[in-house]
């Protein structure tokens, strides 16, 4: 699944690379980023930048950043911006190249997404078409045995219960096999 | 008409779980119908896009200038995108360029469309050169509009035959056999079934709309036509339980 903060990660490596390639200092572009339009990311540097205007150096901000972060391409790009404050390093270079590893992580993320859920619809209509068509049929059965009842069938109640049970049932599956269009979201 | 629309009310007046979903499924397509026109205008614009600031890098890649290049692209551009930059174009003349693409930014209500008027306006504050910015922020969204395209041909034609097989064909098979073998003149009292199966249909047409919706990653969108889909299925199978009952069914 897709962390909150990966979602625009591409977007804000792209706008970060064309803003400090045009010459803006690494403090202003980064104020741009907490000015919104990145979700988390935006809400993550907002923080940081407030922190820094208390007096906090940015280099330990984006330090607890790195530390608390669960997602390795946002933690690599707050490492490209930690190793640019603290060893000035050629910061627009490695955020194009991390930039256009993204995108290639995100274009065969949908490919592996569309293959992953390539045979969902037939499992979903397997489940969603067989089992209410029994069911209904079993729901009928006593009543279409009616006085030939060459064998012990149990009552109507008890077979409804087994129907709407067998249908919640049915329908939980479902919802369990459409969960995986959710999981393996490639966020685009 | 009216005979019809009345009849229509008492046929779902007997069925409580129906007479239920029928307002929320109409008071849900005030929140579908305006988030799918959306959705066409803002995916409209961001197809757009590329073309636009490809058409601005090759005017100012000719020495013009940045104003000028919108107005070239103003002067051609079609579809939604064109009428926001002419519209722009003309704004610029009585306030500032800068004013009139945030303007611009701000009316295509798109997050493509804004990130990247942030962006020129940033680079043309800071003097920057536009041409290989505006070629690069063009493909990059050539790019990404490329793979939303994708899924969308991909994943569109599972999430419709999920909604067509889950939504109509299984109420009109199931009321098939029910309708033949329990027809409502046949004494079988399929009162219990009906709603048990009516219900049901409702909740698995509503979960493969979610699904096919998530698989397009439209599932906000989606949540609003939910009503209406379960409600369809249910209407279907309780209408062609008792016309196929009362017309072909002869109960056992």
């Amino acid at each position: 699944m897709v962390l909150p903060e990966e979602r625009d990660l591409l977007y804000a490596l792209r706008t970060m690379e064309v803003m400090m390639s045009s010459g803006i200092g690494l403090e202003a572009a980064l104020l741009n980023l907490s000015q919104g339009g990145y979700g988390k990311i935006t809400s993550d540097f907002s923080k940081a930048l407030e922190a820094v205007g208390k007096g906090k150096p940015l280099d330990a901000e984006l330090s607890r950043m790195m530390t608390k972060t669960k997602s390795k391409p946002y933690r690599k790009f707050i490492t490209t911006l930690y190793n640019n404050v603290t060893k000035n390093t050629d910061v627009v270079d490695d955020l194009r190249k991390q930039g256009d590893s993204e995108e290639t992580s995100r274009s065969d993320k949908v490919e592996k997404y569309i293959e992953a859920l390539g045979g969902l619809p037939e499992t979903l209509l397997s489940i969603g078409m067989t089992s209410p068509l029994i069911l209904s049929i079993l729901g009928l059965f006593p009543q279409l045995m009616g006085d030939l009842q060459f064998i012990d069938v149990p009552d109507q109640g008890t077979i409804m219960a087994v129907v709407n049970g067998g249908l919640a049932f049915t329908a939980f599956g479902m919802a369990m096999v459409g969960i995986k269009a959710h999981t393996k979201d490639p966020g685009l | 008409m009216v005979a019809m629309l009345f009849d229509f009310l008492e046929f779902i007046g007997d069925y409580p779980s129906m007479k239920w979903f029928f307002p929320l499924a109409l008071a849900s397509l005030g929140g579908a119908v305006p988030l799918m026109r959306e959705r066409a205008r803002r995916r409209g614009l961001e197809r757009g896009l590329p073309e636009m600031l490809d058409t601005m890098a090759q005017t100012v890649g000719a020495n013009e200038s940045v104003q000028a290049a919108l107005a070239a692209y103003a002067d051609s551009g079609q579809g939604p995108l064109g009428d926001l930059a002419r519209t722009a174009v003309h704004e610029s003349r009585e306030t500032t360029f800068e004013a009139a693409m945030t303007n611009l930014a701000v009316n295509s209500r798109s997050a493509q469309v804004q990130r990247s008027v942030t962006i020129l306006l940033t680079a043309i504050e800071q003097d920057s050169p536009l041409r290989d910015l505006l070629q690069r922020m063009a493909e990059g969204i050539e790019r990404l509009n490329d793979l939303m395209d994708q899924r969308d041909s991909n994943m569109g034609g599972a999430s419709l035959m999920m909604k067509i097989m889950v939504g109509i064909m299984l109420p009109a098979i199931i009321a098939t056999v029910t309708g033949l073998f329990a027809s409502p003149a046949s004494g079988i009292d399929a009162s219990d079934l009906n709603s048990s199966i009516s219900t049901f249909l409702g909740a698995a047409t509503m979960i493969s709309v979610a699904i096919g919706g998530r698989m397009l990653g439209r599932f906000q969108e989606t949540l609003w036509q939910l009503p209406l889909w379960g409600f369809l299925s249910m209407f279907l199978y309780s209408f062609l339980y008792i016309a196929i009952g009362n017309t072909m069914g002869g109960g056992v």
